[in-house]
């Protein structure tokens, strides 16, 4: 997946990291979009993004990451923004039980105010605390299967598969963007010109109509 | 604020002239000795009077220069909170830990707050400080079962503990989370997230202005939605920024205690009744709140009731806009719709670890 300028892309995909406070989402983004973590990253006051341009294929494709405070309170805010996502990372920190237990209920916030069609991965984060964990691989593993999510374990700190988490979801819009194009292309040539999501579309391709999932 | 101005602490504040605001004269340092040391005797003839000319206190805080020195801060904010100083209270939160429901999260907050310290600060009185926070927090909390913690109070709690100490910094936080920051401390973000309806239209409206409308620096002030990135392209919006103003938004090479301390400074002067001034009145919504500065405190509006909107220019319910935000943005930086916190603050330089 090679990097491009971020001016120039073909598809803007938005994704949201969402999880529990303090599970390590601020720092999956920071590494993946500049490479850098922080001991002491600060607390996320309701949401912040950070986007970055990859190759997937030969077409460029800004990934554009929406980060959300995990404080519950917060959720009123942070909801309205799941709208038009396209990708989640739903992220609990392997290290602390509770984070992963209340997976369900991201799952279902999510659901309840993204699109039906969204991406989703469950993201085991902290992977380089192994003498700390406290939930097993197999047992998130089984649930993300049994709910057709992605799954992962990562690690901000060491680097260890972030990229190729947040690759794996954008390559796995890209190709559900693909399959609805060209669906639509041999139903009905004219059908992409109905498909328009406006500015709150999350996918869509630069100099032709946006995208909906 | 003229750029270069060194306060008292050593921290220079928005050394970057502003890219499109005022001209801003240049002085010599013997002229900014003079001006301070007129500034410092206007602010002691406010503070002394009697009763203190608080109407005073309130357009020195918010004119070039701000405070100026943290000890001018501790005589002037409890003036400007309206907190009787003479017999404060010894209550400490130590020992709400084990039964407050907010301790685990306060707790994770704090903890990685290091950098809302000043650089430089040896580790164990910034351990000390962190654990002084947490207890402010617990005890105001627990003093207040209508107000709720969100994530960045803490960030608001630590500067004043950091000008006033533990004792002062208790009443006067506890003050401002029962009038300033209460709408934002309801068991719900709902009200939270009608007032941030109102940050776009109110920029719409200032663009082009003479003036920043006060109610616009008001809630920069207040909602700190912005970050650097985004409050260089307010500044740019804004060409009539007065100093006063501008200075709050930019925050180039300053560190974080001066601005949050400045910011407060100017929060306490604008309180949310009194934001929408008809300074700018062509330009600003209309509100129903006639209260005078100088009442500020007993007549701050009821939640929810910041401003209200002409039936033709209400803002539509909270819809983020994507589009707006990204124009306002250079690429792979974000910035923050941040709720209520007033606190998020650009530090500097962040003491990031990189790996290859």
């Amino acid at each position: 997946m090679g990097n491009r300028t971020e001016e120039d892309y073909n598809f803007v995909f938005k994704v949201v990291l969402i999880g529990e406070s303090g599970v390590g989402k601020t720092n999956l983004l920071s590494r993946f979009t500049r490479n850098e973590f922080s001991h002491d990253s600060r607390t996320t006051i309701g949401v912040e993004f950070s986007t970055r341009t990859v190759m997937l294929g030969t077409a460029a494709v800004k990934a554009q990451i929406w980060d959300t405070a995990g404080l519950e309170r917060y959720r009123a805010i942070t909801s309205a923004y799941y709208r038009g996502a396209v990708g989640a990372l739903l992220v609990f920190d392997l290290t602390k039980h509770q984070t992963y237990a209340v997976v369900e209920r991201w799952l279902k916030e999510l659901y309840d105010h993204a699109e039906a069609t969204i991406v989703v991965m469950l993201v085991g984060n902290k992977s380089d605390l192994s003498q700390a964990r406290e939930v097993p691989t197999e047992e998130a593993r089984m649930f993300a299967e049994n709910n057709g999510l992605l799954f992962l374990e990562t690690s901000a700190l060491d680097s260890t598969n972030v990229e190729l988490a947040f690759e794996t979801v954008l390559k796995e819009i890209f190709t559900k963007v693909s399959k609805q194009r060209q669906n639509s292309t041999r139903t009905n040539a004219i059908a992409l010109g109905t498909a328009q999501g406006g500015q709150d579309t999350g996918a869509g391709e630069k100099k032709a109509c946006c995208i909906s999932l | 604020m003229l750029p270069g101005l060194c306060l008292p602490e050593g921290e220079r504040v928005c050394t970057r002239p502003l890219e499109a605001g005022p001209v801003l004269s240049l002085l010599s340092p013997p002229d900014l000795n003079a001006k301070r040391k007129k500034k410092v005797a206007h602010i002691y003839e406010a503070l002394n009077s009697d009763p203190a000319d608080v109407d005073a206190l309130r357009r020195l805080a918010i004119d070039e220069g701000g405070l100026l020195t943290d000890e001018i801060r501790q005589e002037v904010w409890p003036k400007l909170l309206n907190v009787n100083t003479s017999d404060l209270p010894l209550l400490s939160g130590r020992s709400l830990r084990q039964i407050s429901k907010d301790y685990q999260q306060v707790l994770l907050d704090v903890r990685r707050s290091l950098r809302r310290f000043p650089p430089g600060m040896p580790d164990e009185q910034r351990e000390g400080l962190q654990e002084e926070l947490i207890d402010v927090i617990l005890l105001i909390l627990q003093q207040n079962p209508q107000l709720h913690y969100y994530q960045g109070y803490h960030d608001i709690v630590v500067t004043f503990l950091l000008v006033v100490g533990e004792r002062l910094a208790t009443p006067l936080v506890e003050k401002l989370s029962t009038h300033h920051l209460r709408d934002f401390m309801e068991p719900t973000m709902d009200n939270t997230k009608h007032i941030l309806n109102y940050l776009m239209p109110i920029i719409d409206q200032c663009r082009g202005g003479d003036h920043l409308c006060p109610q616009l620096a008001h809630h920069l002030v207040w909602t700190r939605p912005v970050r650097l990135q985004a409050r260089r392209a307010v500044i740019r919006l804004l060409p009539g920024l007065p100093p006063s103003d501008a200075h709050l938004l930019c925050s180039c090479g300053r560190s974080c205690c001066t601005e949050s301390r400045r910011s407060w400074t100017a929060t306490a002067t604008w309180p949310p009744s009194t934001t929408c001034s008809p300074r700018s009145p062509r330009t600003c919504p209309t509100r129903h709140s006639s209260a005078g500065p100088e009442t500020f405190l007993s007549s701050s509006p009821r939640p929810g009731s910041l401003g209200r909107w002409p039936p033709s220019s209400r803002p539509r319910e909270l819809q983020p806009r994507p589009s707006r935000t990204l124009s306002w943005c250079r690429p792979s930086r974000g910035l923050t719709w941040c709720c209520g916190a007033a606190s998020r603050v650009f530090c500097g330089p962040k003491n990031r670890r990189k790996t290859s």
